[in-house]
Order: structure tokens, then C-alpha cells, then sequence
């Protein structure tokens, strides 16, 4: 059984496409090949789609065009390769901000020696204050900062089998530079700060003030940590550490056993 | 906190691949528009819409197919923001073409200029299929996906596309005027 001519011009488009057909390729053939009008008309499209396809000729792309559009791929690439990155960067950025506000002591210039030193200890005991000097003794740490400070440095007598000296950094207060020393006493870190009399000023919290042999030592908190502040001669001293500041145990911060000082117990006796 | 993107990245031969099927889409846009500064226009919004799109486009599928897409619904957009509404009142019935029947043998010598023309002059609806079939290659089934039209539908303007292309060919190859009518259908 043949399919009709009608059946066969229907689908002869789609044929000649090579789309699928209700009708079977064979039954095209055998049609075709009966039938001398359908061959005619399948000649007649088939030379024309050739005509056509050997006539197409693509309109040239401007070069303006072909520009934008490699300009907007190229664009579109190096975003997309480069936000991870970007992100990155300003997640690092922020937390370093958060960092560098957060962790960072506070005042860069102090209004007082006290709080200058209380700084300077918190920021050498974070890491987040670098050292100016590295030291292992009071003689080198004098000589180093008494030829940067304009004043001469003169450290108490510190020095016995209980302390270790780190170092030194300088700070910068309203009227004038600090020497902060740095040392452990017994595995506890403490700073001494000192810095002419003129330019120590006071404490902004009120400290509470013992007079020691006609020495007045002054004790504050600040920045949580404890604060002895004393002058003698033309210079001023402030002893940080987490270490009392009141009682015997104050005065071993900064006295060894063997300073040379009386014991603290007989400090506490004679006052 | 700083959360990546859930985008995928897309695939680095995805640009090539693309800028590839460039020659056909502005060729296409040309066909559509009619006009040269809107269809590098034309064509440029698609490929910038198709680059910001790329993580939508479906790994194993025809590319061209779906920049194809693409340039006609922009298209379709921009007639219809303009508030052109010319060709889309021209119905692929409404075009008339009397021309001779002649052997083809007497029209295979059609030149690239004069296909041109005969296309320019199709109705929008039949020239949309007859340019993506004949020009494009794209499958039945293709086409029906780049227009939202059902397959049949594709068939019929192309088998009427084709006959009034081949009838407006045969004119220009035989010097003969061309005698195409063109009706707003209501």
C-alpha cells in the first residue's frame, strides 16, 4: 500500500529537513520513486534550499561590535574571577580594622605617664606594641633611652635573679616622651614608665596616694590594670602590672629580694 | 560575616563558545530589525544579557539556540516598549506573491544581494522561521523553543515562508517586478 501524494507533500518539508515524519522514510522513497509530480516537487525544493544556503552570505560583524562585546565578556569574566578575591580582601581589610580599633591601645599620646605606661603594657603584653629596643640589662636600656629622650634615664634598682628585662619602647605624651621599660618579675610581666617630673601630669581617675618615707606613691587602676605612681628627683615613675598595688606584695613589683632595699616587711614596719 | 556567592562559576569556554555564534546572531538581528545601528544594538544587549545569564544556560543544550532565544525576546520587548506594532499586524497570511512557475534550473544563479531582498520582504512571522530554518539551521523543534510556538505551527509558516521565498526569488531572477502585497490584518 502507497501513501497519497497529499500525505507526501505534507511531510515533504520535514522530510527533506530530517525531521521526524508520520511518514516512514521507505514510504517516501517509494512514493518518490512512483510517483514523477512528488519527485518533481521534492527536486524543486531541494534545489531551491540550495539556492538558498549557497546564497546566504552572513552580514559582516562590525569590529565596534565585536569590541563591546569582547570588552563586556572580558569585564564580566575578570568580575566574576576576581570577587572571590575582592571579598576576601575587604573581609581581611574590615578585620584588620576591627583589629587594629579594638586591639590596639588606645591613646597614641597620653595625658599622663601613668596612662602612658598603663598603654604601652597593655599593648607590649598583647603583642600588639612592638618593642623599640631589646635588652637584658638597666645599664644598656638607660644609655638607650637616655640618647632618645632628651633626659637621663635613671632606673630604680630593679635588677636580681627574679627579673628578666625585655626591653624598651618609647611613648609620646602631651608634652613631652616616656622611656617604658619592660621586665618579668617572677614570670609576671611589668612596665616601668618614667618621663620628667614637668611632663608626667596625674592620672585621670583619682588615685589613691600613700606618703613612704617622705616619698608620695600614688595607686590607680587603669585600663584594669594596677598603677603605681611615684616622682623622685627630676623624673617621675609609673609601675604596671597585674600584680597588687597595695600592700607588701606592691612593693616586691618592683624591689627583688635582693635590691639591696630592705625587705618589704621591714617597709611596712617603718611606715 | 562574608558568605560566598551561590553562583556557580561559569565554565571559562563559555565566552568562546558564545563570541563563536556571534556572526549568526547579528546576522539574524540584521534580519529582524531591518535597520544596522539596532541590530548591533540589538545584538549587543544580547550577549550582554546572555553573559550576566550564563549560569542559567544548560550545560549539553545548543548554545546559538538559546542566544536565539534571547535576541527575539529582546526583540519582542523592544517592539513592544516602542509601541511598534507594525510587523506584528503584518499576519504571515497577508502576503501575496504571483510569480511564474518556472523550472529551477532558471533561478539557482540567486545572489547573495537578491536573497537579501526576497527575505527583507517576507512577512515577520514567515521570515522569522525561514531565517532560523534556512539561514541558521536550526532544528524544528529548535525553532519552536526560540519563538514559544508549537512545532506544527513552526512547520506551517515554514512551508509558507519558503514558498513565498522561492516565488520572490524567482522574480528578481527573471527581472520581472515583484508583486507583493502587503494588508494590515485587523
Amino acid at each position: 500500500m502507497t501513501v497519497s501524494c497529499d500525505s507526501v507533500r505534507s511531510w515533504l518539508s520535514a522530510w527533506i529537513d530530517g525531521e521526524r515524519t508520520p511518514l516512514l522514510p521507505e514510504e517516501f522513497e517509494r512514493h518518490l520513486a512512483e510517483c514523477a509530480d512528488c519527485a518533481k516537487a521534492e527536486r524543486r525544493l531541494r534545489g531551491f534550499l540550495r539556492t538558498v544556503s549557497s546564497a546566504y552570505v552572513p552580514a559582516p560583524v562590525p569590529a565596534s561590535l565585536q569590541a563591546s562585546i569582547r570588552r563586556a565578556a572580558w569585564r564580566r569574566s575578570f568580575s566574576q574571577r576576581a570577587a572571590p578575591l575582592l571579598a576576601v580582601g575587604a573581609a581581611a581589610a574590615a578585620i584588620a580594622l576591627v583589629i587594629i580599633v579594638t586591639l590596639r591601645p588606645a591613646p597614641v599620646q597620653a595625658a599622663s605617664l601613668a596612662e602612658a605606661a598603663a598603654w604601652a603594657h597593655e599593648g607590649l603584653a598583647s603583642g600588639n606594641l612592638p618593642l623599640d629596643v631589646e635588652a637584658s640589662n638597666a645599664a644598656d636600656l638607660s644609655r638607650w633611652f637616655t640618647e632618645r629622650v632628651g633626659f637621663r634615664v635613671v632606673l630604680p634598682k630593679l635588677e636580681d635573679s627574679t627579673l628578666v628585662f625585655n626591653g624598651g619602647r618609647l611613648v609620646q605624651l602631651e608634652e613631652g616622651t616616656a622611656a617604658v621599660v619592660s621586665f618579668q618579675r617572677n614570670g609576671e610581666r611589668v612596665s616601668l614608665g618614667i618621663a620628667p617630673r614637668h611632663v608626667a601630669g596625674i592620672p585621670a581617675n583619682a588615685p589613691r596616694t600613700e606618703l613612704f618615707r617622705n616619698m608620695q606613691f600614688a595607686t590607680s587602676t587603669l585600663r584594669g590594670l594596677n598603677v603605681i605612681s611615684w616622682s623622685e628627683g627630676e623624673l617621675s615613675y609609673a609601675l604596671v602590672s597585674h600584680l597588687p598595688s597595695t600592700g607588701r606584695a606592691s612593693c616586691a613589683v618592683c624591689h627583688g629580694a635582693n635590691s639591696g632595699l630592705k625587705s618589704v616587711e621591714d617597709f611596712h614596719g617603718t611606715r | 560575616m562574608w558568605r560566598r556567592s551561590s553562583q556557580p562559576p561559569r565554565d571559562p569556554a563559555f565566552d568562546g563558545e558564545a563570541l563563536g555564534h556571534l556572526a549568526a546572531i547579528h546576522d539574524t538581528a540584521l534580519r529582524l530589525c531591518r535597520d544596522r545601528a539596532e541590530a548591533q544594538d540589538l545584538t549587543h544587549d544580547t550577549y550582554v544579557r546572555a553573559l550576566n545569564a550564563a549560569e542559567r544556560f544548560e550545560a549539553g543544550t545548543s548554545l546559538k539556540t538559546w542566544l536565539l532565544t534571547i535576541l527575539h525576546n529582546l526583540y519582542r520587548t523592544r517592539l513592544r516598549d516602542r509601541g511598534r506594532h507594525v510587523e506584528a499586524t503584518l499576519d504571515e497570511e497577508s502576503v501575496e506573491v504571483s510569480a511564474p512557475q518556472t523550472e529551477e534550473e532558471s533561478w539557482r544563479a540567486v545572489t547573495s544581494a537578491q536573497l537579501d531582498s526576497a527575505i527583507e520582504l517576507l512577512p515577520q512571522k514567515l521570515r522569522e522561521v525561514v531565517v532560523l530554518r534556512d539561514l541558521q539551521g536550526l532544528s524544528y523543534k529548535e525553532i519552536a523553543q526560540v519563538l514559544n510556538l508549537p512545532t506544527g505551527t513552526v512547520m506551517s509558516r515554514l512551508y509558507r515562508g519558503r514558498e513565498a521565498l522561492r516565488a520572490l526569488l524567482m522574480l528578481r531572477v527573471q527581472g520581472e517586478g515583484v508583486l507583493v502585497q502587503k494588508r494590515e490584518v485587523k
